[in-house]
């Protein structure tokens, strides 16, 4: 079996006024260590895609079974653990805590996996030093630029040494430079550590970048049944 | 822990947007204290009053004095010309010969009377009692009437004096410099006043008590009758002097004292055990409790509104939905409790003070923020409760 597998999945939203079909005996199935880029117009459920994976989303019907396990099977705390421990997630919109400085940004995961203070600001010191913002652990999103901030939503996805990191539109607000270098740190990490990636774009440059490396790119529209 | 840091993190980076946020609870939370309050007072500072008076200070002065009421208003043209006109707002007596009808019967001609009634701090121009005009505290008092003046404070004056009743004290008025040279007089505290509550202004003096906001001087020199103006001079009050009772032993003026206050407490459990007392309060009370629940329902709503894109995140990373839950419930429930505080000391101190001018019995406002706190923090703890079992 695949690290990730969908076995017919189907997922209807229901809205008071209509209901938005996404998915439909959806099969699909990723292996340890893919860079899988989705790419597709907008509306067609990509993010969605990303939602069924990290667990935050529960299918209609089917399975989804990731490292052997079944995740509707989970209990909600199980879930919330496996979305802790073994889930980066980094979004077009950074969605970092605003209320906390730089380091408290990179330690929530590490936080609510229950890690130890002392260990945790080993790790949160070593994240920064990767991402290049040590000296900057106590100012707040605010007065970082967009780069930046999306450094830091890197740094807190892979705090926890995730296996699957789940990027949906992640250079969306960053200019090339920015984006070039964020792909290449989600790339590193695919190869160094062989952890598995699904990346959401519309990004030409991520396309090519990872086209290149071979890896694997699934059109939305070939799976959804939004049309 | 991480729901403390980021609360914790919200306040420090947020300090006046927190506040702003909750800042409607205040009012209502204000008004519905401000109800029970109005209701129960003056039930409970009675029954707190009558608890702690004692009389026998009474029973061992050659005069007894039961019960002096005041009239707490401006006096008009027929007593207004009987005081002192060097000090109107002082409401002053003057030692010239007064009589007065008192429930029809005319009282002795008092002219050998010194009596100076001093009205409450506010209304005192130039002439203001406070701990300045109390150059010093001299020897406690020996017992015997020795024809000092007597002297009734407010409990807050008593404390701001550090006196007792029984305590000799030296006051300086300006007024008084017709019958002192220096404008100072000896006078023994010889109780305090009884608590306004009920806005009739009924204050009885010669009661000792403990509670009351009214400052009163009121001395009597030498002659055992005095009056007080009022308004209406028909509604004078009697005071009750009876010369017959002034031998009493110390256990025969405890006696009587144990009788007044078991007679008093018992009128007013009577009260307390009326269908329609009853009634009223527990109405109130569910009022309250309506209202309070109508707030947190709707700080829920904001606070579910302002946090819900670092919810999100903290679920996105793996928070659980009971800890998102607890977040929320937490700061709800921390901006309640400051309403809850911020409502009683604007209830006691402007509300009661400068509004109501109602005397304000602590006990009782800490006795209903405390139902308020026990009811809001029940009402947080059952619906999270609620929610969890539902799993929303
Ligand atoms: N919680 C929801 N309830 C109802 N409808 C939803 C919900 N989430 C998404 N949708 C709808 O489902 C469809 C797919 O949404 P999704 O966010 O997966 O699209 P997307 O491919 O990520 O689009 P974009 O590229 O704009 O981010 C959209 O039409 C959206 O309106
Ligand atoms: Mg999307």
């Amino acid at each position: 079996m695949s690290f990730i597998n969908f076995e017919n999945i189907s997922l209807t939203y229901r809205t008071k006024t209509q209901t938005i079909p996404i998915f439909d005996d959806l099969n699909l199935s990723i292996d340890k260590g893919e860079f899988v880029t989705v790419y597709g117009p907008s509306g067609k459920g990509k993010s969605t895609l990303l939602n069924l994976v990290s667990g935050f989303l529960r299918p209609d019907s089917g399975k989804i079974f990731v490292d052997g396990s079944d995740l509707c099977a989970l209990s909600e705390n199980e879930v919330c653990a496996y979305r802790n421990k073994r889930i980066g997630y980094i979004f077009q919109q950074f969605n970092l805590i605003y209320q906390f400085n730089v380091r408290d940004n990179v330690a929530v995961p590490l936080l609510l996996s229950g890690m130890k203070k002392y260990d945790i600001e080993r790790r949160v010191d070593e994240l920064l030093d990767m991402i290049g913002l040590s000296n900057r652990k106590n100012e707040y999103p605010r007065t970082l630029s967009g780069g930046e901030q999306q450094r830091v939503a890197f740094a807190r996805a892979v705090a926890n040494d995730p296996d699957i990191i789940l990027a949906d539109e992640p250079t969306g607000n960053l200019d090339s430079a920015n984006g070039r270098k964020l792909i290449k740190l989600i790339k590193d990490l695919n190869t160094d550590k062989n952890i598995t990636v699904l990346c959401v774009t519309h990004d030409a440059r991520i396309l090519e970048q990872s086209g290149s490396g071979g890896s694997r790119m699934i059109d939305i529209e070939t799976i959804t049944m939004q049309s | 822990m991480i729901s403390v840091k980021y609360i914790l993190a919200l306040w420090k980076r947020k300090t006046l947007g927190q506040i702003i946020g909750f800042a409607y609870m205040v009012p209502l939370l204000l008004f519905v204290l401000c109800l029970l309050m109005t209701l129960l007072l003056p039930l409970t500072s009675d029954m707190i009053f009558y608890g702690n008076a004692s009389y026998e200070y009474c029973y061992k002065m050659p005069c007894n004095i039961f019960s002096v009421y005041d009239r707490k208003t401006v006096p008009n043209e027929t007593a207004y010309s009987l005081l002192h006109d060097k000090d109107r707002n002082a409401l002053l007596y003057s030692d010239s010969a007064v009589v007065y009808t008192v429930n029809d019967k005319a009282m002795p001609d008092t002219s050998e009377l010194r009596l100076y009634v001093a009205r409450k701090d506010a209304d005192l121009s130039g002439t203001i009692f406070t701990e300045e005009n109390f150059t010093g505290k001299g020897t406690p008092y020996s017992n015997k009437y020795d024809g000092t003046s007597q002297l009734y404070v407010t409990h807050n004056t008593l404390k701001h004096l550090n006196a007792d009743v029984g305590d000799t004290v030296i006051t300086e008025y300006d007024s008084f410099a017709h019958i002192s040279e220096d404008h100072a007089i000896r006078s023994v505290i010889a109780g305090t006043l009884k608590p306004e509550y009920d806005g009739s202004n009924n204050r009885s003096l010669a009661e000792y008590d403990k509670y009351s906001d009214f400052s009163a001087l009121l001395t009597v020199d030498e002659e055992l009758f005095f009056e007080i103006a009022g308004n209406d001079l028909s509604e004078i009050m009697t005071v009750v002097f009876s010369d017959e009772k002034s031998d009493f032993t110390d256990g025969e003026a405890q006696n009587i004292t144990e009788e007044i206050r078991t007679d008093k407490m018992e009128t007013l459990e009577n009260t307390l055990r009326e269908r329609r007392f009853v009634t009223k309060v527990v109405l109130r009370f569910a009022f309250s409790i309506l209202v309070m629940a109508a707030a947190l329902e709707m700080e829920y709503g904001f606070t579910r509104r302002r946090c819900e894109h670092d919810m999100t995140v903290f679920s996105m990373l793996g928070m659980r939905r009971s800890s998102v839950r607890r977040t929320i419930a937490v700061q709800v429930l921390i901006r309640f409790l400051i309403s809850v505080a911020a409502a009683v000391l604007l209830c006691r101190y402007v509300y009661f003070r400068f509004i109501s001018d109602m005397y304000c019995e602590p006990l009782l406002l800490l006795f209903i923020a405390a139902s308020f706190v026990i009811a809001g923090t029940a009402y947080t703890v059952i619906r999270s409760l609620i929610k969890s079992l539902k799993g929303v």
